[in-house]
């Protein structure tokens, strides 16, 4: 599919066009944050501790040690995109070396991978968390760590079953009665027909995995204050909603809600857009 | 059956092995020592190689992985390093109470998210189907944390119909009047996404059975709509039902842990939450051993559960 016909079809599919336009904003925003902000993240005006959204100069009102909660919103999502974006890239391709290892021979190594996807997935990834961050400390690594191998039996699981999937094929046995090597076989024509839905389910995999995330954040096992981040936003705020100033912890809590739908829609319009028997 | 049965415990066994494995071997990653992290200048040298002999931290890792593994099968989980307790004292009283907390989870999620799901099912494309279903998809993306704030806000703060935090009245007399009084918010706060998610895939069976040919046929024939629900729907839901709870139970699991620390739910996830801010390995290992174990357990259990509702799915296996 060329890029014209990919971005004319795009253009026809509001919900991945919607999805895309939050996630490009997202990015700008976290982006530009030393600029947009109207004020220091970490700046705080006593006089108005608590006050709510509309106070005039502050739109979304401030938080309980009188720190601007649209400048925190504004700082609070580059920890989320860092955090998830690039470690969910660097998962996807070590899964897909994986999948493809394991799924192109059966083999004790194909095995040995698999059953290792198995007990990852056996696995409470909170509980790895919380055992990281008391070796590790909490911070990035911990989050980090925690996301990668969250994802990765996920992705090797569903590239292991395209690789089987595609190996089966007559047209591959066409090409080994043509004399193609294996490793033509592999990169030519194994990997594009994996990549595809591996590109489809990441992206559709990272909207609750930054629900996630945002959560650990919550817990306190990842972003250590006073930095903003809109998990520990969420967390920071619970106990200002208990107390009545339900904004601190809605705010972040909608930046999140937002950005997992926009990676759900993104998902969904490219699981649209890319399978060819649609 | 029998033999289905032992193959399923003989897939999990080696998984469990590996997992202890793992839990052993992230205590290992930390640099240094424990013993000797904590105490260096306030002891002598001679005194912490002392203390290491004691704990048996001066054996060769394998012995010391052996040895653990052996102490745990046999019910000798250690003491905890900050609360100077043994480790199974303080985890069983803590895990029982997360049992109460997922169980009733369970609960709230696995009826009202079948019903709505065979409601939905029944009435595809209806408005009130279409309304449940917008829900499903808008609460998927919700934060659990933040639902579970929210509700604490409303319920408790503004409503007043439930107490904001804990597990029995400070002045109660600790009845099970009382117990569930405090159980209802964390419950349903656990169990309200599950029960969207499960609610949508019941929806989706039943809208798959209900299409199949063998209903038309008894349709066609006459049989009452009240027995074809009952003999073929209700049959038929069962399987999936089983598998999707067997899943939604993990998630469960793994969201009681938030829920536990929002609410200060006296449960295994906050002794565990704890003992990481205090680098408490003993109890780490042994909680994440025994939720690992449990998580598997249930697994187990559906899979068997299915197997023996379904016969189709005997031998398909996952990967």
């Amino acid at each position: 599919m060329t890029i014209t016909l990919f971005l004319r079809r795009l253009s026809r599919h509001g919900l991945a066009l919607c999805g895309l336009f939050i996630l490009l904003i997202a990015l700008l925003v976290s982006f530009l944050a030393p600029w947009l902000s109207p004020y220091d993240p970490l700046a705080s005006f006593d006089g108005l501790r608590l006050a709510p959204p509309g106070t005039p100069g502050h739109l979304l009102g401030l938080d309980n040690q009188g720190r601007d909660v649209l400048s925190r919103i504004i700082w609070g999502g580059r920890s989320l995109l860092a955090t998830s974006v690039l470690p969910i890239i660097f998962a996807a391709l070590v899964s897909l070396a994986l999948g493809m290892l394991a799924g192109f021979r059966t083999s004790a190594v194909s095995e040995l991978i698999m059953r290792s996807m198995d007990m990852l997935f056996a696995f409470p990834m909170v509980l790895l968390a919380i055992a990281l961050s008391a070796v590790l400390g909490s911070g990035y690594l911990t989050l980090i760590i925690t996301l990668i191998c969250s994802v990765i039996p996920y992705l090797t699981r569903v590239v292991y079953r395209d690789t089987r999937a595609e190996i089966a094929k007559e047209y591959v046995e066409a090409l080994r009665a043509q004399g193609a090597s294996t490793t033509d076989i592999l990169f030519r024509e194994i990997l594009p027909n994996v990549a595809t839905p591996l590109l489809v389910y990441t992206t559709s995999l990272l909207g609750g995995m930054v629900v996630f995330l945002a959560g650990l954040s919550f817990l306190g096992l990842g972003v250590q204050p006073p930095q903003a981040d809109w998990g520990r936003m969420v967390g920071e705020g619970a106990q200002m909603m208990i107390l009545g100033a339900p904004h601190i912890a809605t705010a972040p809590a909608l930046a999140i809600v937002l950005l997992s739908l926009a990676f759900n829609w993104l998902g969904d319009g490219l699981r649209d857009l890319l399978d060819p028997y649609q | 059956m029998i033999r289905i049965v032992l193959l399923r415990l003989a897939q999990a066994v080696p998984l469990l092995f590996l997992i202890s494995l793992l839990v052993f071997m992230m205590a290992k990653l930390v640099p240094g020592d424990p013993i000797a992290n904590a105490l260096a200048g306030q002891l002598s040298a001679e005194a912490i190689e002392q203390i290491r002999h004691v704990y048996g931290l001066d054996k060769p890792a394998a012995v010391q992985y052996l040895l653990w593994l052996k102490n745990l099968f046999s019910g000798d989980w250690g003491t905890s390093l900050t609360l100077r307790a043994p480790v199974v004292e303080i985890l069983s009283s803590a895990f029982a109470n997360t049992v109460i907390l997922t169980g009733a989870a369970v609960l709230m999620c696995l009826i009202p998210g079948v019903a709505v799901g065979v409601a939905c099912g029944l009435w595809q494309n209806t408005r009130r189907d279409r309304l449940v279903m917008l829900l499903v998809q808008l609460g998927h993306n919700v934060p659990i944390f933040w639902l579970a704030v929210f509700f604490i806000w409303l319920f408790a703060v503004k409503l007043r119909w439930f107490p904001v935090s804990g597990m029995y009245d400070m002045r109660g007399d600790r009845g099970p009047g009382d117990l569930l009084h405090h159980l209802f918010l964390p419950a349903l706060s656990t169990a309200l996404i599950s029960m969207l998610i499960l609610a949508r895939q019941v929806r989706n069976s039943v809208i798959e059975i209900m299409n199949a040919d063998y209903i038309r046929t008894c349709r066609a024939l006459g049989y009452p709509t009240v027995l074809l629900l009952w003999r073929h729907l209700g049959r038929n839901l069962l399987a999936p039902v089983v598998s999707i709870t067997g899943l939604q139970i993990g998630y469960l699991l793994s969201g009681v842990i938030f829920i536990e620390k929002i609410f200060a739910w006296p449960g295994i996830g906050t002794q565990l939450y704890n003992a990481a801010a205090g680098q408490d390995y003993p109890t780490i290992q042994t909680g994440v051993m025994l939720i690992a174990a449990c998580f598997l357990a249930v697994n187990l259990l559906s899979d068997i559960l299915q197997d023996w509702l379904d016969p189709r799915h005997q031998g398909a296996r996952k990967s």
